[in-house]
């Protein structure tokens, strides 16, 4: 990084929310072309940004940095910026809004590359060229091609081109990190970034001013002077996209997650996210799954038990008791999920296995009927009958017979 | 024997110890005649796209017919076993993809995707046309290849895949 220039440029207006990333928005690509200054633009999730043609600067959190063709930056909810083009020149850009449930998805915990300590406190800028430019242009011209497409598979593709371009950013800046001296921080910027992190915890100006060697009031100035925001609208602020990621994961009341990211009182929590958001938690929640779903950990795990498991002598008790779950929880999932029950489930799969074992081997009837979870070889029979009409001993012949 | 869990309260805790990125294989091979013994693997769905030849596949007890474009998706209790097609004049030559049972359910809940889990006793079979064959050939090439990204990488080229196959099954 060039522009290690530790002075904050003042911001001199309010600053703009949702600009690339209204709701609808998400996961698809937007061109633009600059002749003139953006507003100051404050985002609640996060944003690639690919200049593919012209010179300028862009500003984030009061550093400037260089915008010439073929720079790549990731823009985080911690970063205020404003892309300014140079006099005279035209500034195209291609943006993409990526959420961050979805960045949570894809990233793979423990993967410490993607941390958020090091997401936020990374430089948010990289200059491509040679493979790496082709590279990312690359994928963003299929990402162009994916949005014209709309259909059962495109969410996945765009989320896995997403996932590329977030993986191939965090390789760059590995590497330009390690190669050029550290990339320091302005003040407020480690500030919000300190807000960011811990702000499920019970913050107080007076204590983090402390931690960064500041009195109160300048914190506040500090932070007023490059967010435009002091201190507990920041707080107020992160706090709200926390639980907007959260609401997002399903499972969990809004009380639960009130007290998670840190509000003391419901109803502050409800009044916050309807200044932030602009609507009520419900009216998010409801928004924001007409286009996607809810991640259900529970369901994927009870199926996940029973895939790995049904050769074992499993009921629906042992499954329970594994996963930490009531019975009466597992029953109503794959109820509403599957519309079976815990038993039928396991039943087809061992049919099915039962199935396979008659047709490819000569192991007698009764050592299968074990290998695949039956209690005995009466049960076996009885329910190989209810499934396939017939006995398995009739089955193993009738497949059998067209054998190369 | 079972396997032992501890508790999965919520988020990616569960599956973060059963998924690892890493847990795909991919491989190609060319089947010469008729590839003896039956294959199932516990644990592991197998992906196969066939790049050329012909030849038929039998799983469990149903036979499908393979060409090149064909793809076939097999869950953990599908027995399976390639045959190709010696009369054919080109060798038969199949890519095939394993991934663990955890990880692809980790896949299928990509937020974006719309479809929720199901389960199919009877394997998925699809025919492709060129256009998409050869754009998850580029896909299954670049997994092969991949030096640089390591397992991240080659699980996001699965996705697009399985997005790619979604999207030939819906215009079937």
């Amino acid at each position: 990084m060039k522009n290690n220039d530790r002075k904050i440029q003042p911001l001199h207006e309010k600053p703009r929310f949702k600009f690339f990333t209204e709701f609808d928005k998400l996961l698809t690509l937007q061109k633009f072309t600059f002749q003139e200054s953006t507003p100051s633009i404050f985002e609640d999730e996060s944003v690639f940004l690919y200049i593919n043609a012209g010179f300028g600067t862009i500003r984030v959190n009061g550093m400037n940095f260089e915008l010439r063709p073929d720079t790549f930056c990731w823009l985080q909810s911690n970063h205020i910026f404003k892309i300014t083009p140079d006099w005279g020149e035209k500034l195209e850009i291609s943006a993409c809004a990526i959420d961050y449930p979805l960045i949570t998805y894809l990233a793979f915990k423990g993967d410490t590359q993607l941390g958020l300590s090091a997401m936020t406190s990374r430089p948010p800028i990289i200059y491509c060229d040679g493979d790496l430019a082709d590279k990312v242009k690359m994928l963003f011209s299929d990402l162009e091609k994916e949005c014209l497409i709309e259909d059962a598979g495109s969410g996945m593709i765009r989320s896995a081109i997403l996932g590329q371009l977030v993986l191939i950013f965090n390789h760059a800046c590995v590497k330009l990190y390690k190669a050029e001296e550290p990339f320091v921080l302005n003040k407020a910027w480690e500030i919000h970034n300190y807000i960011s992190i811990y702000c499920a915890h019970q913050l107080t100006a007076e204590e983090v001013a402390k931690d960064f060697g500041l009195t109160e009031k300048s914190l506040n100035q500090e932070l007023r002077m490059t967010f435009g925001m002091n201190f507990s609208q920041l707080l107020t602020r992160a706090r709200i996209n926390l639980a907007a990621s959260t609401v997002l994961l399903g499972e969990l009341t809004f009380n639960y997650v009130s007290y998670y990211v840190g509000f003391q009182v419901d109803v502050a929590f409800y009044r916050a996210f309807n200044e932030v958001k602009g609507m009520t938690p419900q009216e998010y929640q409801k928004l924001y799954t007409s286009n996607r779903k809810i991640v259900n950990e529970t369901e994927k795990s009870i199926i996940h038990y029973i895939y790995l498991n049904f050769r074992e002598k499993i009921t629906l008790s042992t499954a329970a008791k594994e996963l930490y779950l009531s019975e009466n929880v597992i029953r109503s999932i794959l109820k509403r999920s599957f519309g079976t029950n815990f038993h039928a489930l396991l039943t087809e799969y061992r049919i099915r296995y039962a199935e396979a074992l008659l047709v490819v081997s000569d192991i007698p009837i009764i050592d299968i009927a074990n290998m695949a979870g039956f209690n005995s070889a009466q049960t076996f029979t009885r329910l190989f009958k209810t499934a396939n009409g017939m006995p398995p001993n009739a089955f193993r012949e009738k497949y059998r017979g067209d054998e190369a | 024997m079972q396997k032992k869990y501890s508790s999965p309260i919520y988020g990616q805790d569960y599956f973060s110890k059963y998924v690892s990125p890493s847990e795909i294989y991919i491989h190609k091979r060319s089947i010469e005649a008729n590839n003896g013994h039956f294959e199932q693997h516990d644990d592991q769905m197998a992906l196969l796209l066939v790049n050329r030849g012909r030849g038929k596949m039998k799983v469990n007890t149903g036979t499908y017919a393979l060409s090149r474009g064909s793809v076939i998706f097999l869950s953990p209790y599908h027995f399976h076993r390639v045959i190709a097609d010696t009369d054919f004049e080109e060798p038969f030559e199949v890519t095939e993809i394993h991934v663990s049972a955890s990880t692809q359910l980790y896949v299928t809940s990509c937020p974006y995707y719309r479809n929720t889990i199901k389960i199919h006793p009877a394997p998925i079979k699809i025919k492709l046309d060129e256009e998409m064959t050869r754009q998850i050939e580029a896909l299954t090439e670049a997994m092969m290849g991949e030096q640089e990204f390591g397992a991240l990488s080659r699980f996001y080229a699965y996705m697009r895949i399985i997005g790619l196959i979604e999207r030939a099954a819906a215009k079937k």
